[in-house]
Formats: C-alpha cells, sequence, structure tokens
C-alpha cells in the first residue's frame, strides 16, 4: 500500500506543516447538561503523529473525538471551530469525512456490520460507490497491509475478540483515511490481542504515515509507541510533558485495605491446592508445597480468617453484604480429576484439572485466551457439565457474573433492575439502596441501564447479583475496559465479599487488578492449573507473565 | 465453541455442483428445472426429476439426511399420494371398493404422480440451497437492491450472536443458585432471555449505526456492491448453453405433458427420444458432481 | 427522482400486491389450474420481489433499517432458540410488535427477512417464499391494526384482549396461508375429504402457534415497544 501522505490521495491543502487536527476556542454542552463537557479547548495534533488522549470517564474524551466526524457528532450547544488537514471539519460532507477521517470504536462486537470478514472490508467502499475492480484492489491490498487473506471468508462472528477488532481497523483503513481516530481501541481485548493490535496501529502509523489518535483510559501499553500524549481535564486539554508518568501503576485499594495486604502477605496459606486423595507425596519443585498438607490448609485458612478480622467476633456482616447461611471456614470448592469438553468433535477444554479454591477468599486464574477459564468457571456454576471427574461446590449459594454485563440486564431503570429478583431472592428495596451506594450507584436510581457508563453498568450487574447473596462468586473478566474507579470500587466490593466469608474466584487478565485483590492467583493453560500461589511469589516466579 | 459452527450444525454442504461458476450458472439451472418439475405433470418425466434429484442429494449429502430431511413432508406426501385418490371418484379402470366408494386406477396413479412431484420440487430446493449458498444470492441481488442485499448480510451476521448471547443470559440465569429458588421454567427463562437481547441487541445497534455512518454510509446515491464472483467468458458460455439445452427441455416437456392424460383414461408412455435430453438435462449436477469428485479426489 | 416516483407507485400498489396471492389462490382454486403450484410460487415469489423493491426504493434511513433487521434477526434466533419447545415459534409476535411501532412495512420486512434467514439454518424450501409472505402478512396487518388505534388506548395502556385476539388470529392467518399453498397447489384433483384431511393434520400445529403468539405477545408486547420507542427516539438525534 503506497504511503497515505500523498496529496494527490484525497486533494486539499494539506503540507507537512498543516496540522492533522487543529481545534480553537471549542466548547460543547449535552442538551440539558448544567455544565459543559468541553470549555473553550484548544487543541493541535501535527501529522503522522501517534497521540494518546487519556482522561477519565466522561473527561469528554470520546465527545472530542466524535465531534471531529460530523455524521457521528452528538447534538447540543457547540462553539468553536474544528479543522482536519486545514479543512474545517463543518465543510465536510460524509463521503469527505470518511475518506479523511478513519474511526475506530470500542467494542469489537458492535462495529462490524457484515457477515463475512471479505463483505466488511468492503462494507465502507461499497458506501462510497466504488466499481468493483477498484474495490477489490482495495480489499486485496489492505488484507495483505494485515495479513488477513487466511481468515477472508470466515464469518466475522466466529472471530476472537482482537481479531474482531484488527478487522474493523483494516475495514476503516481500506477507505484510506490520513488520520485515524480510535476510541478506547483495546479496552475489550486481553494483553496479547492488545498487543498486536498496537502493533497494527503502529505500522499503520509508521508505515503508511497515517496521524493516530487514540482515546485511552490505560495508556501504559501504548507508550512505547506514542509519540506524544494529551490530558483532557476540565473541558480542556493540555500536553502531558512527562509521557514516563502515565506507565504509572495506580493503587486499587485504599489505605484502610493495606492492613489488609500485609496479612495476606504472610499468610501463603489462604489458598489451598488439592492434593491427591491417595498420596500424601508433596510434589517436587513446588516450593510452597510444605505448607499445603490439609492439616496446615485449615489452620493457615483459620489464622487468616481471623486475623482478617482482627480479633472482633467470628463472622461481622460488613455493611450491606449478606451472604446466606453456611459460611464455614473450611467449606472449600474444589475440582478434582474434571474433564470437559463441548462436544465430541472438539477437543478437550479441561483436562483433568485439579483445584481447590478456599472460603473467605479472593481467587484470580489468569491465562491466554481459550484456555479454559470461563468453561471452569460453567462448570462451578453448574452450567456445564463434567464429563469425568468431580466438583464439589463448598458454597450453598452462587452466582456468576458474564464477561458482558449487558447479558444481566432486562429492566427500564436501574432501580428495577436491582429489584427484579427481590421477591424469588428475598431482599428489599433498603437493602437495594444500600447496596447501590457501596457500589457507586447511588443517585443513577432512574437511569436506563443503557444509559450508565460502561464501568457503571459493570457495577449494576455486579450490585444485582451481590444483592441475592451467593456465597460462591464467580466473576469472568470483571474489570474488562473499566477505569480507574470502577475497579477501586469492585476491588472493595470483592474484598468485603471475602471478609464476609464468601469465595469469589475470577478468571481475569487483569493482572495488576489480580495482584492487588487476589490471595492467590493461578495460572490456567491447556485445561489445566499450571500454578497457583499468592501474587507476590507468582509475580515473582513468573517472568514473561507479570503485571 | 459449540455456537461457532452453527451453520455446519444445520447442515451447508460446502460442496456443491457448479461452484466454480458465476452464481448465474446455478440460478439460471435451478429456476429451469424447478420451472420443469413443478410443470410437468407426466409419469415419465416425474420419475426423471426424481431420480435426478434424489441422485444429486445421494451424491452431495447421502442418503440419509436426505431421506431424512423428507420426514417433516410425509404427512403431506401421505395425503397427496394416497388419501387423496381414495375420496376422488374419477377414471375408469376400477380397482376396489372401500364401502360404496370405488377406487379407480387412474386417481391413484394421479395420486402417485402428485406425491413424485412434491417431493421432487422439495429435493430440487434442497439442491437450490446447497448450490447457491447466501453470499451467492447476495451477489446476484448485487447491484439490483444494495440495502436489502445489506439487510440479509446483517441479519446473519446477527443471528449467531445472538444466539450465543442468548445461550450466555440463559446460563447467567441457571448459575443463580439460591435455597429455596425454584427453578426456572423454560418459557419464562426463554421469554427473560429474549427481552434481555431484544434491549441488547437495540442499544447495541445505535452504536453499529455510528459505526456505518463513520464508514461513509448514504455518501453515495447509490451503494455498489463487492462480488467475489466475475462473470467470465466461460460463465456467459455456460449460460448460453444452459439456457439452449433448458429450451429444449422445456419443449420436451411440453410436448410429452399436453399429450399425456390421466382421465378418462390412462395414456401409456411410449419410448420417446425426446426423454434422453429430460433425463440428461436432470442427472447434469449429479454428473458435474461426479466429475469433480474424479478430479479432486 | 426516478426512485422517488417509483417508491411512490409501489407504496401505492402494496395493498394490491398483498391481496393479489390469495386472488390467485381463489382463481387457482375455482378454474382448477393443473400446474397450480408453479404458477402461485411465481406469483409469490413475484409479490416479495417488487414489495422489497418498494422497500428499497423508498430509501429507508438507518433508523428504519436498524431496528427492523435487530428485530428480524432476533426473530430467526428466536425461533432457533425456542426449538426445544415445538411449535413455540416468536417470529409472528416480533413481526406484530414491529408492524406495531416501526410501521406495517417494518413489520412486513421483520416478518420476511425473519422467514428467510432462518431457513438458512433450518433448510430452504418452496415453502420459503410462502413462510416470507405469510410471517410479511402478520407484520403488515398487525401494523395496519396498530395504527388504527386497536392494540393501544390513548392513555398508553394496552387493549389485552383485541391484541391477543390478533395474535390468535394470525397463528390462523400464518396457518390459511401455508396449508393453502400445499391443498390448492397439490392436492389434486381437489375434494373436500383430501383437504380436510391435510387441514387435520395442520390445524393443531396452527392453533398451538396462536396460542403461543398470545402467550409471546402478552409477555413482551408493552415493555417491547416501551424500548423500541426510545431507541427509535434516539436514532433520531
Amino acid at each position: 500500500m503506497a504511503r497515505l501522505d500523498s496529496c494527490s490521495v484525497t486533494g486539499g491543502a494539506c503540507g507537512s506543516d498543516v496540522p492533522a487536527i487543529e481545534v480553537r476556542g471549542l466548547s460543547f454542552a449535552y442538551p440539558g447538561a448544567e455544565a459543559p463537557v468541553l470549555e473553550g479547548l484548544d487543541w493541535r495534533v501535527s501529522q503522522g503523529a501517534f497521540a494518546l488522549l487519556v482522561g477519565g470517564t466522561g473527561s469528554g474524551k470520546s465527545t472530542l473525538l466524535s465531534l471531529l466526524k460530523p455524521e457521528i457528532a452528538p447534538t447540543g450547544e457547540r462553539a468553536g471551530e474544528l479543522r482536519v488537514l486545514g479543512e474545517s471539519v463543518a465543510d465536510m460532507d460524509v463521503r469527505t469525512s470518511a475518506e479523511r477521517v478513519g474511526y475506530v470504536f470500542q467494542d469489537p462486537e458492535n462495529q462490524i456490520v457484515c457477515e463475512t470478514v471479505w463483505h466488511e472490508m468492503a462494507f465502507g467502499l461499497e458506501n462510497l460507490g466504488l466499481a468493483r475492480d477498484e474495490m477489490r484492489r482495495r480489499v486485496a491490498e489492505t488484507s495483505y497491509f494485515f495479513g488477513l487473506e487466511d481468515w477472508l471468508h470466515r464469518d466475522t462472528d466466529t472471530l476472537s475478540g482482537g481479531r474482531k477488532q484488527l478487522l474493523s481497523l483494516a475495514a476503516v483503513l481500506a477507505l484510506r483515511p490520513r488520520v485515524l481516530l480510535l476510541d478506547e481501541p483495546t479496552s475489550q481485548l486481553d494483553p496479547v490481542a492488545e498487543k498486536s493490535f498496537l502493533h497494527a496501529l503502529f505500522r499503520v502509523n509508521r508505515e503508511l504515515g497515517c496521524t493516530v489518535v487514540v482515546a485511552t483510559h490505560q495508556p501504559r501499553p501504548m507508550l512505547e509507541y506514542a509519540t506524544c500524549a494529551y490530558r483532557i481535564e476540565d473541558g480542556r486539554v493540555r500536553e502531558v510533558a512527562d509521557m514516563a508518568s502515565l506507565g504509572r501503576r495506580e493503587s486499587l485499594l485504599s489505605d484502610d485495605m493495606l492492613g489488609w495486604g500485609a496479612i495476606r502477605c504472610a499468610n501463603k496459606g489462604v489458598f489451598s491446592r488439592r492434593e491427591d486423595n491417595l498420596g500424601s507425596l508433596e510434589p517436587p519443585g513446588d516450593v510452597s508445597s510444605a505448607k499445603k498438607s490439609s492439616e496446615l490448609d485449615k489452620s493457615s485458612e483459620f489464622v487468616a480468617q481471623t486475623s482478617l478480622e482482627n480479633g472482633s467476633e467470628a463472622f461481622p456482616r460488613t455493611d450491606g453484604s449478606r451472604i446466606l447461611q453456611k459460611m464455614h471456614a473450611g467449606s472449600a470448592t474444589t475440582l478434582a480429576g474434571s474433564w470437559f469438553r463441548y462436544d465430541r468433535a472438539g477437543g478437550w477444554v479441561l483436562r483433568g484439572l485439579d483445584a481447590s479454591f478456599s472460603a473467605g477468599a479472593v481467587h484470580a486464574v489468569a491465562g491466554g485466551n481459550g484456555c479454559g477459564k470461563s468453561t471452569m468457571l460453567s462448570v462451578l456454576a453448574k452450567t456445564a457439565k463434567l464429563q469425568r471427574g468431580r466438583m464439589v461446590r463448598g458454597a450453598a449459594s452462587a452466582a456468576l457474573l458474564p464477561q458482558n454485563p449487558k447479558a444481566l440486564l432486562v429492566a427500564e431503570t436501574v432501580r428495577d433492575e436491582l429489584m427484579e429478583w427481590s421477591s424469588t431472592c428475598g431482599y428489599d428495596e433498603n437493602l437495594a439502596r444500600e447496596r447501590a451506594v457501596q457500589l457507586g450507584l447511588d443517585g443513577l436510581e432512574t437511569r436506563h441501564p443503557y444509559d450508565l457508563s460502561g464501568g457503571q453498568r459493570q457495577l449494576l450487574a455486579l450490585a444485582k447479583l451481590l444483592l441475592i447473596g451467593p456465597e460462591l462468586l464467580l466473576l469472568d473478566e470483571p474489570t474488562k475496559g473499566l477505569d480507574l474507579e470502577s475497579r477501586r470500587i469492585i476491588a472493595r466490593a470483592l474484598r468485603d465479599h471475602a471478609k464476609a466469608g464468601g469465595t469469589v474466584i475470577m478468571a481475569t487478565h487483569d493482572l495488576d487488578f489480580a495482584e492487588q485483590v487476589a490471595d492467590d492467583v493461578a495460572m490456567m493453560f491447556d485445561g489445566e492449573i499450571a500454578c497457583m500461589e499468592p501474587p507476590a511469589d507468582f509475580f515473582a516466579d513468573n517472568v514473561f507473565y507479570r503485571a | 465453541m459449540p455456537v461457532d459452527n452453527i451453520r455446519e450444525e444445520f447442515g451447508n454442504d460446502p460442496v456443491a455442483a457448479f461452484s466454480m461458476s458465476h452464481p448465474a450458472v446455478p440460478a439460471l439451472y435451478m429456476v429451469l428445472t424447478l420451472g420443469l418439475t413443478m410443470f410437468s405433470m407426466q409419469p415419465v418425466l416425474i420419475a426423471l426429476s426424481l431420480a435426478g434429484g434424489l441422485a444429486y442429494g445421494f451424491a452431495t449429502r447421502g442418503a440419509a439426511r436426505t431421506l431424512g430431511a423428507l420426514r417433516w413432508q410425509l404427512p403431506v406426501i401421505l395425503i397427496i399420494a394416497l388419501v387423496n385418490p381414495l375420496f376422488s371418484a374419477s377414471g375408469s379402470t376400477e380397482l376396489f371398493r372401500i364401502g360404496m366408494r370405488a377406487v379407480y386406477l387412474e386417481s391413484m396413479v394421479y395420486g402417485l404422480c402428485m406425491g413424485g412431484l412434491f417431493v421432487a420440487s422439495v429435493l430440487w430446493f434442497e439442491a437450490a440451497a446447497s448450490m447457491l449458498e447466501y453470499d451467492k444470492v447476495l451477489a446476484l441481488l448485487g447491484n439490483a437492491a444494495p440495502v436489502i442485499a445489506l439487510m440479509i448480510s446483517m441479519c446473519m451476521r446477527l443471528i449467531p450472536q445472538f444466539l450465543r448471547r442468548g445461550r450466555t443470559v440463559l446460563a447467567v440465569q441457571d448459575a443463580i443458585d439460591v435455597p429455596g429458588r425454584a427453578p426456572a421454567d423454560p418459557v419464562r427463562s426463554r421469554l427473560r432471555a429474549s427481552s434481555a437481547l431484544m434491549g441488547w441487541g437495540m442499544e447495541d445497534s445505535l452504536e453499529r449505526a455510528d459505526a456505518m455512518r463513520s464508514r461513509g454510509w448514504g455518501a453515495a446515491t447509490r451503494r455498489t456492491t463487492y462480488a467475489r464472483y466475475r462473470l467470465g467468458r466461460s460463465d456467459v458460455a455456460a449460460l448460453v448453453g444452459l439456457a439452449l439445452f433448458g429450451a429444449a427441455a422445456v419443449a420436451v416437456a411440453w410436448t410429452a405433458t399436453t399429450q399425456y392424460s390421466f382421465y378418462p383414461q390412462l395414456s401409456v408412455p411410449a419410448p420417446w427420444p425426446g426423454y434422453v435430453v429430460c433425463a440428461a438435462w436432470m442427472v447434469l449436477p449429479c454428473a458435474l458432481h461426479a466429475i469433480d469428485e474424479k478430479r479432486f479426489g | 427522482m426516478t426512485d422517488y416516483r417509483v417508491s411512490r407507485l409501489l407504496a401505492k400498489l402494496e395493498i394490491p400486491l398483498l391481496l393479489a396471492v390469495p386472488a390467485v389462490m381463489a382463481a387457482a382454486l375455482l378454474a382448477g389450474v393443473e400446474q397450480a403450484a408453479l404458477a402461485m410460487l411465481v406469483v409469490v415469489a413475484l409479490v416479495l420481489a417488487l414489495f422489497f423493491a418498494g422497500y428499497e426504493a423508498s430509501r429507508p434511513g438507518l433508523r428504519q433499517i436498524m431496528p427492523t433487521l435487530v428485530l428480524a434477526a432476533l426473530a430467526a434466533a428466536g425461533r432457533i432458540l425456542f426449538g426445544p419447545i415445538p411449535d413455540f415459534k416468536p417470529v409472528s409476535a416480533i413481526a406484530i410488535i414491529a408492524g406495531a411501532t416501526l410501521g406495517r412495512r417494518n413489520g412486513f420486512m421483520v416478518g420476511a427477512l425473519a422467514a428467510l434467514t432462518s431457513n438458512f439454518f433450518f433448510g430452504q424450501g418452496m415453502w420459503t417464499p410462502w413462510q416470507m409472505y405469510a410471517w410479511g402478512l402478520v407484520g403488515y396487518v398487525g401494523g395496519v391494526l396498530a395504527y388504527a388505534g386497536a392494540f393501544d388506548r390513548a392513555d398508553g395502556t394496552v387493549r389485552m384482549p383485541a391484541l391477543l385476539a390478533y395474535g390468535f388470529a394470525s397463528g390462523l392467518l400464518y396457518g390459511v396461508v401455508i396449508n393453502a399453498y400445499d391443498i390448492i397447489g397439490f392436492v389434486q384433483p381437489l375434494t373436500w375429504a383430501g383437504a380436510a384431511a391435510r387441514l387435520a393434520t395442520a390445524v393443531p400445529f396452527d392453533i398451538t402457534h396462536g396460542l403461543a403468539t398470545c402467550v409471546f405477545l402478552a409477555a413482551l408486547y408493552k415493555p417491547w415497544c416501551r424500548r423500541i420507542n426510545r431507541v427509535v427516539v434516539k436514532y433520531g438525534l
């Protein structure tokens, strides 16, 4: 593919001294909002840059980006001037905008339009009414650039999230834009897919000379590619002078929880790995195995439990948390010799998996895509049945938080959503309100669940599940795509749940979260648990796989 | 994951005759074949069509699946072939009597032919579905109805997504295990699941619409359609050949059908070289398939 | 400009087109055409083609296209998802809801598209155009009735009896179309007894279908209409 910075491609004034994006005195307010989102904003991105735009949820990152695409710009009060490659955005029609400015959205599921990969690539070209021969050429060229020719005939629905997002990027690039705007493009991807997406984006930037602007609240993985960064705050944009500062890891648990953290490090035995029923021989090479005989297990669990409570009564109910009866410290949830596959034709997803998850603790399960994490959760949730082996659930009640919280939403207001199971699971409105406050949802009771931000929606789903009081709480990627604030609330809620005696098992790619919140981290690989250790040991022993 | 190959589960065989041609070629063949089959109320022609349809089904999908697909049609076939003639008292050659009713050979044969015609058309429709997968249908709709073509494509994209999501919603519902809570009733839980899916799908469509707009939706006064198929010289030749061949077959079928009568007395079909044309037409896809198999097998 | 004229013309032809199918059926029935199956198939295919052409020519916007195809895909997926419960199909109910919220044309499109796309999974056949027509008609009539105020009162409440009556009738309407093509097309020579035997095999299914549609409408009509309207309003912004 030829470099796109030659003026002949799109025409217009585009000498390299013209900035790719130039915004002057931009103010924007949503209809009915009290305060404007953007106010007197000035911003300039030069051509060929790989720019990051950071800022928290609701800071106006997406609003700013979409204002640069008139056909998707939100309605509202607007003042100021926006120019892309020297041309005023207000003067751009749909065609010009599509040809000059590409836009990649957050959710890989929702921006794919067509049923097959080749058709998706051609979609934008069809919209512009290009001739078939020209379309063929562009689809071919773009496929080669991204190396998608192997899956050109696949159904888009069968692709992994990472590939879907790569396809979305390719489909936008087939239009040959000179400026590419991306709104949280990797927030729904696992770390490996994120890397390969960012690498592709980097090639688009360097090899094609396309200006790239990425809005994100997790800039860390992008720092090595970015040439500049901007922070959006209080309706204005400032350049971030010290880009390295964006790589800092934030602490998730507040100070009053730190005391607990210290105890956790001292007590490695909070988790327990199930030993073979027959042999009491310890597996060779397992450093901490000495502490893992079942005797010690129980006692160390007990130590952990009691020290957690700082000597107070056995299981005090922390405010709002409500767990159904049968909260014995020793009631672990175990999997022994578990084999599972979805059908005869498919391979085994779980291959003789052994694991034990003690009560009163948060267990994280990490591992790549397709390693069987979600399947293990389904088995624990009893929605999938083992073909061989045994699952013992040491909990009277359970609930599963799926990857996408939308799978839990049926009502039209947050309040109705929280009250959906009140009669069948026995809780009242006061408790629901209390939970909502605890998870940072206060003041949102009358909002439609789909009008919430992604983070708020995840918190709503979690609140809804916590209300039924499940002793065993299973979570699939609970922090996917969430901003710092929501991750903190979830961290806190999970710790509280464990503190009250519940068992928390989460499958996650968020190693940072696992390290700070979990009592132990297991690495799943090839249908088995490859290792299971407290976070400190886990991350100390890992060479490649770290937070 | 099981959902990924849902379309294979429901049985779409990729091996089909005319797979190397532009979709217009199988489309022309299928239109003519279906027309011939449904038009020709004549025992020999029906037998030929039935044989051709069965042979193609057996060759591409195997006997079990071909016959298995017919089982839902069985009541209709029985009524057409057997029950109805019992009640239609026309004809001249009495076979036997049930009570006061005479059963005539003519109406029996007529019923059997009608049943055979029905089965043959069902078989050929199945053949058509295997030769014209929906991306080929889209290519044919092409520039004539770009919006409808796109809507079909988007539906086909959404259905597996909704199925997968539907299973997730049901699984999350089933995973809620609280002592004393009654297990969900299948109708109620599926109703809830479809509501959740509707909300989910509708709200997501807003974002998808933005993704469409940002890629130039509505920019051109008329969309074009990308098609993987090019109408080459050999396709044109095949179309012309098929049209001539088809015209001959139609002429034969017309002659044979108009000369034939069931009532008042069954005419006995005589051997006639014209039938060879029809037989050749009906066996064509099966033959093409066999040639293909030989070349690659 | 020509598009606009074609669209106006086809919009005017909509109802005559939909009536053409029963008219041809009646003609075939009375005249006793031998190739009735072929003749009716050609007519129904033509009617569907013209209806689609009219939709295409009206240059529908995203606010019509997107909700329509989401509902169509949902109906198709529902047909598969409810597969374990025999003859419990949500397609009619969803087509009616689409007709009531998005207008009769989109109601037709939802029914027709759902039949067409779900048959890529269940198996295409000569029944496909008939199912497309029958479910399309159910949605279309649903839209006409809803816009005449048959289902909703001015104060926003639903006239449940009317809605359920149409829901049940729609099961029969669907059955009439599908059975009529079977009987007129293939039960020949047509006798009362033969037709009755064919009907006897089909009526229980049609009644189940009608009742299932009632269940779906009773449970889904109101919440779904609200949600669809909410999204349609958002498309307008």
